[in-house]
């Protein structure tokens, strides 16, 4: 019998068991009927244990590639920073990206604009000196560390 | 086959082990200066937990006033610009968006690494290898000037897009 006879005889039986319903006869799918079969329920239960830790797995493995984790304040221990939080969804801030441009838009725009610059130059710097040996109280005179309190 | 994938195994795990040996570089401290680390280091780390958590609240009230301003205000400006053909001023106003755009990428990654320093020196068992520590504040101050500079250069784009506004207003008015 040629090499592609055998192939197309070996697809035709796949595809005949695919079809029909029936399971290809393999270790796994042996070894998976018995156990279900021996077990039933606890065993669909682990089964459904195993998925969910499978998938709590890849998104905690996201939630840290992603650094979504350095964001999120809902840790514990950030309770503080929480607090800092300004709540900003920009609604009011919309601008429509359609229409035409007369001075009156741009005003509007700029109104907008401004508003929310400023928003954003209200907050911290990441001043260079905070992290200074003097203000963690890394000296050999023992003097009262800053409060850590970003400017 | 098998020596392709023996020399990929190998290059990946030495990017890895040098990647290692870098993020745990230990400072050169005087015996003094390491004195003074180990006596200290317990109270500098709560100071640092705390700037840490300020930091984080700046980092996301900053990130979403970026966002804002990006999406919300300079894209459609920019599509609307483009729409009407202002050909003079919508390729500066698309410009500076994209340098916008860039710079708070720069601000994002530069963040994640000072915070990821500042998590490992507060990681650190200061009082067993305060070289350690130290290494890694030192590296969390330099990081920490740069995502200074991002801010900066943000603020600096803010102000690059308003004026390229003004251009477009009196491209209006002509």
């Amino acid at each position: 019998m040629s090499d592609f006879t055998h192939k197309r005889k070996e697809l035709a039986h796949k595809i005949k068991h695919a079809s029909s319903g029936h399971k290809p006869d393999n270790w796994f799918t042996r070894t998976f009927s018995r156990l279900a079969r021996r077990f039933g329920l606890p065993f669909g239960i682990f089964l459904a244990i195993l998925a969910a830790l499978a998938l709590t797995a890849m998104s905690m493995t996201l939630y840290f590639v992603s650094g979504t984790s350095k964001l999120d304040l809902s840790r514990p221990g950030y309770e503080s920073a929480r607090k800092q939080i300004h709540s900003n969804d920009g609604k009011n801030q919309n601008f429509s990206s359609s229409g035409e441009i007369n001075s009156e838009v741009i005003k509007d725009f700029l109104s907008k604009y401004d508003r929310e610059a400023k928003n954003s130059q209200q907050y911290g710097t990441y001043s260079e000196n905070l992290l200074d040996d003097a203000a963690l109280g890394i000296t050999s005179e023992q003097t009262a560390p800053s409060d850590g309190s970003s400017p | 086959m098998l020596k392709k994938l023996s020399v990929t195994v190998l290059a990946i795990a030495s990017v890895f082990v040098l990647a290692e040996n870098a993020s745990a570089q230990s400072a050169d401290l005087t015996p003094e200066k390491q004195a003074i680390v180990v006596q200290s280091c317990i109270s500098a780390q709560t100071v640092l937990q705390k700037i840490q958590h300020n930091d984080a609240a700046t980092r996301v009230n900053r990130g979403q006033s970026y966002e804002t301003l990006v999406s919300r205000l300079m894209t459609p400006l920019n599509i609307r610009a483009t729409s009407n053909e202002y050909n003079n001023s919508a390729p500066l106003l698309i410009g500076t968006t994209n340098k916008f755009q860039q710079a708070l990428d720069n601000f994002k990654d530069d963040y994640e690494k000072y915070d990821n320093s500042v998590s490992s020196a507060l990681k650190t068992k200061c009082k067993d290898k305060p070289a350690v520590f130290y290494g890694y504040l030192e590296d969390a101050r330099s990081q920490r000037q740069d995502v200074a500079s991002d801010v900066a250069n943000l603020s600096t784009l803010t102000g690059e897009y308003r004026v390229n506004v003004l251009k477009l207003k009196s491209e209006v008015g002509q």
